[in-house]
């Protein structure tokens, strides 16, 4: 998509909030008045808070009771519906003519008011480098990354750049015992090697496909990586595994001077 | 005004599609044989085959490296000559032995020894599966551990994941060190001559059944201790927290635990006494008699009390910070 084109996927308001030329656009963001002027210092200056939603409806499907598998259909929604709010995110950006988003948030919420209906928000702040050098992806969009503006500072100074958030889902159903098995161990101490196989294979999964996601991006590596566990509404045996990272690339040699021994004194711990 | 422009049957509606160019990882079924031979895998003390080539892989440099470490922890990294190179994680649910109404026995002493030898094997063989990644990655170290512990009835999962790393100059030693650290505290430890040694558990699960004096005390209108219960967590933590000690000591030589978190429980429970062998007409616990029922069996009121404690073994090599040579040698000592 050439720079000045407008996305063909935004709804009129976010278009009037985003103007840019509109003669009273103001830039809004999300950040700490640290993070802006670490941002400020890294050469990047905010164009705007911006932010993409998906309601997407997770589909069924039915777990063999005694069966390790993944729940493709869910992963699939999972996948689907994190892209999509993260692609409007990313549209919204593009219409600001932004080189990159930080602090990207990516929260799934499940609707009370209707069954099997998730909300997935991705919220962020657009920047661009103010010397208007390129610093988007090799696929044309912009970056993505859920560092705060303090990391990105570092990130910068330290001759990396990020250059996606990537992710990788896997929704897997984790079998039920057989009777039998139940009862020949039951007076056991012993390993059930069938649900830690179906986490293994479900934390792989999820692991590869956020790999593959930053190797497509021809990155170096991924830092920050968070691995997520959750059940959502499926159920104990039903767990989503869900990794999520920020992709780098090295640039630069690292301009960081060496840093001193803090030790705050500050006790930040909660106790009794 | 519909909000997206892009509805289903509208004729506009081929212009951009926001997951256009996303490449899907394909989603492959399962394949029982592989699912049977990962199992047999487990059974045979190693890893399955996904964690292997994922490990191999990254290692070789087809895939990007990937880390927990965060971004000033990764540079202060670099600073250390430290090489994140994968992420490495181990998984165990272990099953401690129950009786067929999911009960589980308690010793003479109403210790849970089957329940607290569960946790120490989850979590031994969960950490020996992490080793065997970072050992497979060529890894000296495994830092920034976080780990997690879910007991459900008596099934006791453990999962640990952490970034294995390289540390530039030295010598890869057998048994990579394990820590919860993070880079940002072997930093620290470093500069004060301290090295982390060992990832350690403490847990200990006592079951003490009570009697009409105990039980009376708690439902009297009075303020007042309830000494006995006190008393018997007290000594639930200190088995807890010598088995803590023991456990960081038969790795590896520890002086200290630091970054320790604790948790202590209690709950009410019944605790059910059988007559046995014998012909005895009951239990007295603390002055109170209870009588077995025709089953010969008699449920007593108790209290669970369990109290669990993780953290980082450290050992002081130096009064100065370290040198290359002193963690080279801690790390081949190490067992």
């Amino acid at each position: 998509m050439a720079d000045n084109e407008a996305p063909k996927d935004l709804p009129a308001d976010a278009l009037t909030r985003l103007d840019t030329k509109s003669g009273h656009y103001v830039f809004t963001s999300d950040l700490s008045v640290n993070e802006f002027v670490l941002v400020d210092d890294a050469g990047f200056e905010p164009l705007g808070l911006v932010m993409g939603s998906s309601i997407y409806h997770i589909g069924y499907q039915q777990s063999n009771w005694s069966k390790n598998q993944e729940m493709t259909v869910l992963s699939q929604a999972m996948y689907n519906a994190r892209e999509l709010a993260m692609a409007r995110m990313e549209e919204e950006a593009d219409q600001l003519q932004a080189d990159g988003i930080i602090g990207v948030r990516l929260e799934v919420k499940h609707a009370e008011w209707g069954q099997h209906l998730a909300e997935f928000i991705a919220v962020g702040t657009a920047v661009r480098a103010k010397d208007r050098s390129n610093h988007r992806t090799i696929k044309g969009k912009p970056f993505t990354s859920d560092l705060s503006g303090q990391d990105f500072w570092t990130l910068m100074r330290a001759g990396y750049r990020p250059v996606s958030l990537v992710m990788g889902t896997c929704v897997y159903h984790i079998a039920h015992q057989s009777v039998a098995a139940s009862l020949r161990q039951m007076g056991q101490n012993r390993e059930l090697t069938i649900y830690t196989q179906g986490l293994y294979d479900a934390r792989e999964r999820a692991m590869e496909r956020m790999q593959t996601e930053a190797s497509e991006l021809k990155a170096l590596g991924i830092v920050g990586v968070h691995l997520h566990e959750q059940s959502h509404q499926w159920g104990a045996h039903v767990i989503e595994f869900f990794a999520v990272g920020t992709a780098v690339v090295k640039f630069a040699e690292s301009q960081l001077l060496s840093p001193g021994l803090v030790l705050p004194l500050t006790d930040t711990g909660s106790g009794l | 005004m519909p909000w997206f422009r892009r509805s289903s049957n509208s004729p506009d509606s081929s212009g951009e599609d926001p997951l256009a160019g996303r490449g899907f990882m394909q989603y492959v079924a399962e394949d029982a044989q592989k699912c049977q031979a990962d199992q047999d895998a487990l059974e045979r003390g190693t890893i399955p085959e996904g964690a292997k080539r994922r490990v191999q892989r990254t290692v070789s440099g087809e895939m990007p490296w990937m880390s927990t470490l965060s971004v000033s922890e990764l540079f202060l990294a670099e600073l250390l000559r430290i090489e994140p190179i994968v992420q490495v994680a181990g998984s165990c649910y272990y099953h401690a032995s129950t009786d067929n109404r999911n009960r589980i026995y308690l010793d003479s002493n109403l210790d849970a020894t089957n329940l607290v030898r569960a946790y120490y094997q989850a979590k031994d063989i969960s950490l020996e599966r992490l080793r065997e990644e970072a050992r497979d990655a060529g890894a000296h170290a495994v830092i920034d551990a976080k780990h997690h512990f879910k007991r459900e009835d008596t099934l006791v999962h453990f999962s640990i994941v952490g970034t294995a790393v390289r540390f530039k100059g030295l010598n890869v030693p057998r048994h990579p060190l394990v820590s919860s650290l993070s880079a940002d505290d072997f930093y620290r430890l470093w500069q004060r001559g301290w090295m982390p040694m060992n990832f350690a558990l403490g847990y200990h699960w006592h079951c003490m059944p009570v009697g009409y004096r105990t039980r009376s005390s708690t439902f009297s209108w009075y303020n007042q201790e309830v000494t006995s219960v006190t008393d018997r967590l007290m000594e639930t933590r200190r088995h807890a927290m010598e088995r803590m000690r023991q456990d960081a000591a038969q790795t590896a030589r520890a002086d200290g635990l630091v970054g320790v978190a604790v948790e202590s429980r209690i709950e009410e429970t019944e605790l059910l006494f059988s007559r046995g062998m014998g012909w005895d007409p009951g239990v007295t616990i603390d002055g109170t008699f209870f009588p077995y029922e025709e089953n010969g069996m008699v449920e007593v009121p108790a209290f669970n009390t369990e109290f669990f404690a993780t953290g980082t073994s450290v050992a002081r090599l130096s009064q100065v910070p370290l040198e290359a040579g002193q963690i080279q040698a801690v790390l081949n000592l190490s067992l």
